[in-house]
């Protein structure tokens, strides 16, 4: 099973790469912020770039890269807490 | 010699007795000759404000690098238009896209982005270059999101996207500064995907999805904020016109 947990780790780390370029485009941040962001990093309230107009953007570019629907229901103060949060929310919403 | 312009000029077409608005760029290279001529189809809603410094950019250099002709109509209902949205239905942007072709063309080809790409692709078999293609409906949801938020903010609604995405489709309503018809609404959800088989397809680089060929430029039209991108409009202008003189 070692390949697939493999092919885990590399859909995971292209799904990391998306994001932060998703980020980079809607907020209009340079590659080398994104690149720098952390599990840690703080998002909403720590990014001025980053507002309420600027998360629905957000989403339905995640839905459109990603290829998925995202249930706004779903989607809460903690999902753009942190990088982090942002990711893990993103990865549980692909299809497995 | 193509007189030189170094900006579209603003002239009118006339739809149901309504005059609208119709950039052109290049008019004269288009009375002297029977070459190639471009008709671009805006964006819709927002996305038309936010793009509409990109397009007259790529529409001069269009004009005046390659000696391309182009016009750029706005949609009944969107930009300056005096119609108002709420009277709106998919029907009236093709009609106007025609009145177009028949009051400044005839074209040779169609040239769109984003939310313009579904509209571009049901009036007419001319071949079609299309930039970050989303699907309309896709759009509505993002106008959904951005007027869920503010009606969250400011404290009135507990409605889900989904109930409010129903509601519009059943009974129009207001999006993010936009009222949407009902028949409007039910028509851009029930769009065909675009399949047709002229469509040359562009992205930016960057952007992992598969296409015809990749520029480098800024992702305007995300952004929550009107900005422009020069060299991304010429970027755009060389490649169209290799394609349309291909």
């Amino acid at each position: 099973m070692a390949g697939m947990a493999q092919s885990d780790a590399d859909s995971s780390a292209k799904s990391d790469t998306i994001l932060r370029s998703i980020l980079r485009d809607v907020l209009g941040l340079s590659q080398s912020q994104v690149d720098d962001f952390d599990a840690d990093t703080e998002l909403f309230g720590a990014l001025p770039e980053l507002d309420s107009m600027a998360v629905a953007g957000l989403l339905t570019e995640i839905e459109d890269r990603f290829d998925i629907i995202i249930d706004d229901e779903d989607v809460d103060g903690e999902t753009f807490e942190n990088y982090g949060s942002l990711l893990a929310f993103t990865l549980q919403k692909l299809p497995q | 010699m193509a007189t030189v312009i170094q900006h579209p000029e603003t002239s009118q077409y006339s739809l149901n007795e309504h005059a609208e608005r119709c950039l052109i760029a290049g008019g004269d290279i288009a009375k002297g000759s029977q070459g190639p001529s471009l008709l671009i189809v805006p964006p819709l809603f927002e996305e038309a404000n936010k793009l509409r410094r990109l397009l007259v950019q790529f529409m001069s250099a269009l004009a005046h690098k390659h000696d391309i002709a182009s016009a750029l109509p706005d949609l009944p209902g969107t930009l300056e238009s005096e119609r108002p949205s709420s009277e709106i239905s998919l029907s009236d942007w093709h009609a106007a896209l025609e009145q177009v072709t028949e009051q400044h063309g005839p074209f040779t080809h169609v040239m769109s982005l984003r939310s313009g790409c579904d509209i571009a692709c049901q009036i007419n078999d001319l071949p079609q270059w299309h930039l970050a293609p989303l699907n309309a409906w896709r759009h509505l949801r993002t106008l959904a999101r951005t007027q869920l938020a503010s009606e969250r903010e400011a404290g009135g609604s507990s409605r889900s996207l989904d109930d409010m995405l129903n509601d519009i489709v059943q009974n129009g309503g207001d999006l993010a500064g936009y009222t949407i018809s009902a028949p409007l609404a039910a028509e851009l959800k029930e769009l065909p995907e675009t399949s047709a088989q002229n469509i040359y397809q562009v992205r930016l680089s960057g952007d992992d999805k598969a296409a015809d060929h990749y520029i480098t430029g800024t992702p305007l039209w995300l952004r929550t904020e009107p900005s422009e991108d020069h060299d991304m409009a010429l970027a755009m202008a060389t490649d169209v016109a290799q394609w349309m003189t291909a």
